[in-house]
């Protein structure tokens, strides 16, 4: 405005008094004030020049530079309280949903009593005392009753009680109810974790809208769980705990512990539904630890495939008798023991490669310290201390060491995948995940050991958990439970564990029922191979469809070649007597 | 001369100020629009968490199984069904007449019924679900050998038996006794 004011204004250099000055003089300001004139308008029209310029500096051109004032509501995740809970393939294991909590503000309450008469008829299980005399008292705030169904919101709001009002709460769902429930837990009426992955990732799941992936496999969790259950129902167990662990990543695919509960209703639980059998149980796992026993004698290098242990006598050792369960009563070679699951030889193997040897590999395969898994629920291992020689012969044949059935797992499957102890995990790895492991037993070992693991599939203990087309090898055991003072032979663990295809392992799968009795269909038996090797093979044979896993003929001679002991030993016999050891481990 | 500049000047400002208020209202406007706007995406994420839930809560494998035990004939794939690499489909011999490796797709939403093994049909594969178990002829499973992170479908204890063109999922699970 200014410059134009300058502009319109008539200079009294523009009209100068005739006669009053010198002509020249006065042509001189002129040309003064004419070219000052010229300098000013320059400036402002410069200043202008430059206002202009950034105005459209700042309207035009950096519009996509500027912060945008206005936001946009970022689109895909929605920000709710705590994030979902997916298993590996994305089904939702763990939602947070929107709700409605019902709470009451007592002093704009009128009539408490005829209040809490219409609330009790839309919402039958609140309790009518209680209820007048919460809508009676003089606070400010009541919860009434916290997150409603859409059906009990919609009926209260029917009623119109003035001075009651909804507040909107998130509600934890768990869609798929009690089929990973130990894993992922559950939470309280405060969204606050209580067990598995909700309790330990609690503040990272409030964190963040992103879901958190799993390693569990939701079909894979289901099949072991049905599997499990049948095999519990039919032997009368008291429980149950099934695994399946990728031996290449240390992932498991599925986690179950029988008997389970709904985390959507985590009322009332009892300590056997709540408990953990799979990582916070710790058991004698019995002849499974024969495995590690056979890795022992191979990593010593003192004894070879066919070298051979007395087992013609039961061994005394104090009050106690080591012997064998349909005790073959001769000599025996390593892959018999392996396969009659003698504990007999399995004794004379550790003594001859000693204590501190077989410790060492313990601690190595992780048997002795508490194992690392992403949920709460881990159990400490009972480590024998002083670890004395009767120790380690009890522990060659899986007694006196009680470990968790996810030690179990991650130990046999270094043994198995080639020597190479990983990390058991629940969250899922990126494929392209560098998985890192520490050697633990050389590949020779492993080698033998998997060729070991087969024959007691084809000809051991293990026949009923043969799944065609999947190479299985396997171990089963069967560990009688301490019960007092004393090992109850009423009252056993009974377990299988075996890897396919074995000439190239991919998969772990454990079946560990807690208590089976024996029925007229297993004539009375109720040791691992009767028990959980059938559950284990009817889980081999629907896992390996459903992963993918190539399907092989088991006579091809490639994979004879890789999975026969070069020489393989007479068959079993079937039948046999029960072997009158205090001490029996099969 | 003077005049001429000044309603110039005038216009202009006139101008601007009618540009600055509409853009000013537009502003108003569109901040409306967008309030609404998040406000709706809002309702539509809550919306899509609560089918999330719903969509894996009928995806639930017990309530799966029971529904294909109850409904359909299919049971649990066995390793014989299963074909996990290309390189396990034997050619076909040469002197075999008759459509190609798998045959035309279903007509959609029809019921699958026990495919009638024909003359001619294919000599590895009919799309139809071969739903006799016993059967020699194996199905082709049309998915990768890798289950793919990203599937959103969980696919409950289930083989998908064949992927016909118009993308229906025939599914197998439960004990075939």
């Amino acid at each position: 405005m200014t410059a134009l004011r300058l502009h319109a204004q008539p200079s009294p250099i523009d009209a100068p008094a005739p006669g009053r000055r010198n002509p020249r003089k006065a042509a001189a300001a002129l040309e003064q004030g004419r070219s000052r004139l010229v300098v000013t308008a320059a400036m402002f029209a410069f200043a202008f020049v430059a206002v202009g310029v950034g105005l459209v500096d700042a309207t035009v051109l950096r519009q996509g530079a500027e912060p945008d004032i206005a936001q946009a509501q970022p689109a895909g995740l929605l920000q709710t309280g705590r994030a979902d809970i997916v298993d590996r393939n994305g089904a939702v294991l763990a939602t947070s949903l929107a709700s409605a909590s019902l709470y009451a503000d007592p002093l704009l309450v009128i009539d408490p009593v005829e209040a809490a008469d219409k609330l009790t008829a839309a919402l039958p299980d609140l309790d009518y005392d209680a209820l007048v005399r919460q809508l009676a008292s003089d606070k400010r705030f009541v919860w009434i009753k916290r997150k409603l169904t859409p059906r009990e919101q919609y009926a209260v709001n029917r009623l119109g009680i003035p001075g009651v009002a909804f507040q909107r709460e998130e509600r934890r769902i768990y869609p798929l109810g009690p089929l990973a429930s130990h894993t992922v837990g559950f939470t309280g009426v405060d969204n606050d974790g209580l067990m598995g992955i909700e309790q330990s990732f609690d503040q990272a799941l409030r964190g963040t809208p992103e879901p958190l992936a799993l390693s569990i496999d939701a079909r894979v969790q289901h099949l072991v769980r049905r599997e499990l259950q049948a095999a519990i129902d039919e032997f009368s167990g008291i429980g149950g705990a099934g695994m399946v662990m990728d031996l290449e990543t240390g992932e498991l695919l599925a986690q179950v512990s029988l008997p389970d509960f709904d985390p959507n209703a985590p009322m009332n639980l009892d300590e056997n539904t709540r408990f953990n059998r799979t990582s916070l149980g710790v058991y004698e796992m019995g002849s499974t630890f024969k495995i590690f026993n056979s890795a022992l004698a191979f990593e010593s290098g003192k004894i070879g495939l066919s070298s051979s242990f007395d087992a013609t006598h039961p061994i005394r050792v104090g009050r106690h008798t080591i012997g064998d369960f349909r005790g073959k009563n001769r000599w025996l070679t390593v892959p018999e023991i392996f396969i009659y699951s003698s504990n007999i030889g399995s004794v004379r193997m550790a003594l001859e490669v000693g204590t501190e040897a077989q410790r060492a590999l313990m601690a190595k395969l992780g048997l002795l310290s508490r194992p690392s898994i992403e949920i709460p629920e881990v159990g400490m291992p009972m480590v024998p201390n002083p670890w004395r020689e009767i120790n380690t012969m009890t522990i060659s044949f899986g007694h006196g060491l009680s470990v968790s059935p996810l030690q179990l797992v991650a130990a046999a499957g270094a043994i198995i995948n080639g020597g190479v102890m990983r990390q058991p995990t629940l969250l899922r790895r990126d494929p392209g995940e560098p998985v890192l492991g520490e050697r633990v037993v050389s590949p020779q070992t492993s080698a033998m050991m998997r060729r070991m693991l087969r024959l007691v599939v084809t000809e051991g203990s293990a026949t009923a958990a043969a799944a065609p087309g999947y190479v299985v090898g396997g171990k089963t055991g069967t560990a009688e439970k301490i019960t007092g003072r004393g090992y109850n032979r009423k009252s056993r663990i009974s377990s299988f564990l075996g890897a396919f295809p074995i000439h190239d392992p991919k998969y772990l799968v454990l079946v560990m029922i807690d208590e089976p009795k024996g029925t007229a269909r297993t004539h009375g038996f109720a040791t691992g191979g009767w028990v959980a090797a059938p559950a284990g093979g009817r889980i081999i044979a629907q896992l390996g469809p459903m992963l993918g896993v190539e399907p092989v003929d088991e006579n091809r001679p490639d994979i004879r070649q890789a999975v026969d002991l070069f020489a393989a030993p007479a068959p079993a016999t079937g039948g046999g007597t029960t072997g009158g050891s205090t001490l029996a481990s099969y | 001369m003077i005049g001429k500049t000044t309603i110039i000047w005038l216009v202009l400002a006139a101008v601007a100020s009618v540009v600055l208020f509409h853009t000013s209202y537009r502003v108003q406007e569109l901040d409306l629009r967008l309030a609404a706007l998040n406000r709706e995406i809002i309702r539509e994420q809550e919306a899509i968490q609560v089918l999330k839930a719903e969509w894996s809560f009928l995806n639930d494998p017990i309530r799966i199984e029971r529904l294909a035990r109850d409904y359909t004939p299919l049971g649990p794939s066995g390793p014989a069904q299963i074909i996990a690499s290309v390189e396990q489909i034997p050619f076909r011999a040469p002197e075999a007449e008759g459509p190609a490796l798998v045959s035309a797709a279903p007509v959609p939403g029809r019921k699958p019924a026990p495919a009638l093994p024909e003359a001619g049909e294919s000599r590895l594969a009919s799309a139809e679900p071969d739903i006799d178990m016993r059967s020699a002829e194996p199905n082709i499973d049309m998915r990768s050998a890798e289950p793919t992170a990203g599937t959103p479908v969980a696919l409950p204890s289930s083989q998908v038996v064949a992927l016909p063109p118009g993308g229906i999922l025939l599914t197998s699970f439960g004990r075939q006794q």
